[in-house]
């Protein structure tokens, strides 16, 4: 397979800080994917080797490492992209319900604040 | 096999993952508190330094090392607590003088979370993924700056969905005077994920 960038070039690339420790989530949305994530798994809704067979498969299907796509943003979108399909193979979740609940977010009828505890929750229920 | 929603602006990220939580928390699968709980146990409690304790404890405490080797998942939540994932094991592998180990995921990066933190891009790259598996030696020299001997073995694990590896390198000769908490600062991720020989370096280049 080739690859646009060699292990170096993305070592330089990677805006390092001075510790490791620091390294973190680069967008709110990779945090909340991968919590999302840990905290069903925590929960008993599902082995890990569920989740991890469809990562596995997202990061088959798309190993590109192209400057258009930041590597980071790619390894978490293929990481949301196994979450929804493990919802919907589980029958936990709807495809379309999902696409629904999405757009009402990114046109703004909803936001995050219904994530807010105490907040008014209007649009829940 | 339902195909990912076609969008790829950040902006529809933050919505599908606003999206799963909100569908998940109705369904009462979820909180909102457990979420922003791994979240902020993320951003402040977990990383590298984690895994920099029980290396520092290895070097000092000779019987934990024993039990380290052996039964990893068990010495780690004996000595401190809560490895904060349930029911994924643990192997640590020592660093010789004439083996140097190297931890990769050929498959999808998973990584030992709550002793090394968030596994950097690199780790997670294609080229990381399909070289370091096929020329070690040569993927460490240039790309790691680590340019072994050829009488150092390269040993590479290739994590599993049930256990996550991690490296014990060498103490550095020159830290005989340090304590635990000294020693712990000297231990780097990189070193061990294996594609940095902290027992090779002097004091002064750890420093």
């Amino acid at each position: 397979m080739q690859f646009d960038n060699t292990i170096s070039e993305i070592r330089k690339k990677e805006d390092l800080p001075e510790s490791a420790d620091e390294l973190n989530f680069e967008a709110p949305w990779q945090a909340r994917a991968f919590s999302i994530v840990l905290s069903l798994y925590q929960n008993g809704q599902f082995e890990w080797n569920e989740f991890q067979s469809r990562l596995i498969e997202e990061v088959q299907n798309d190993d590109s490492t192209t400057a258009e796509n930041p590597l980071e943003s790619v390894y978490y979108e293929q990481w949301i992209s196994a979450l929804e399909n493990l919802l919907v193979e589980k029958d936990i979740c709807d495809h379309d319900e999902i696409i629904e609940r999405s757009n009402e977010f990114s046109t703004g009828k909803r936001d995050a604040s219904e994530f807010v505890p105490g907040a008014d929750h209007s649009h829940s229920h | 096999m339902s195909k990912s929603l076609p969008v790829d602006k950040v902006e529809d990220n933050e919505a599908r993952a606003r999206a799963m939580q909100s569908l998940l928390i109705e369904k009462e699968m979820l909180s909102t508190d457990a979420v922003d709980a791994i979240i902020s146990k993320f951003e402040e409690d977990i990383g590298p330094m984690n895994g920099a304790r029980v290396v520092a404890r290895a070097w000092t405490d000779p019987e934990f090392k024993q039990q380290l080797i052996e039964n990893s998942t068990e010495a780690i939540n004996s000595e401190f607590g809560h490895t904060g994932m349930e029911s994924v094991d643990v192997e640590v592998y020592e660093n010789t003088s004439d083996v140097q180990h190297v931890v990769i995921c050929t498959l999808c990066s998973c990584f030992a979370w709550p002793l090394l933190g968030l596994p950097p891009t690199w780790f997670k790259s294609g080229p990381y993924r399909s070289q370091m598996i096929k020329h070690p030696r040569k993927t460490l020299r240039e790309d790691f700056n680590l340019d072994l001997d050829q009488d150092v073995e390269i040993k590479v694990w290739d994590q599993s969905a049930e256990v996550r590896y991690m490296v014990l390198p060498q103490r550095p000769d020159g830290t005989e005077d340090m304590d635990e908490e000294e020693l712990a600062e000297l231990v780097t991720r990189d070193s061990m994920i294996g594609v940095e020989r902290i027992g090779d370096m002097s004091i002064n280049e750890l420093k």
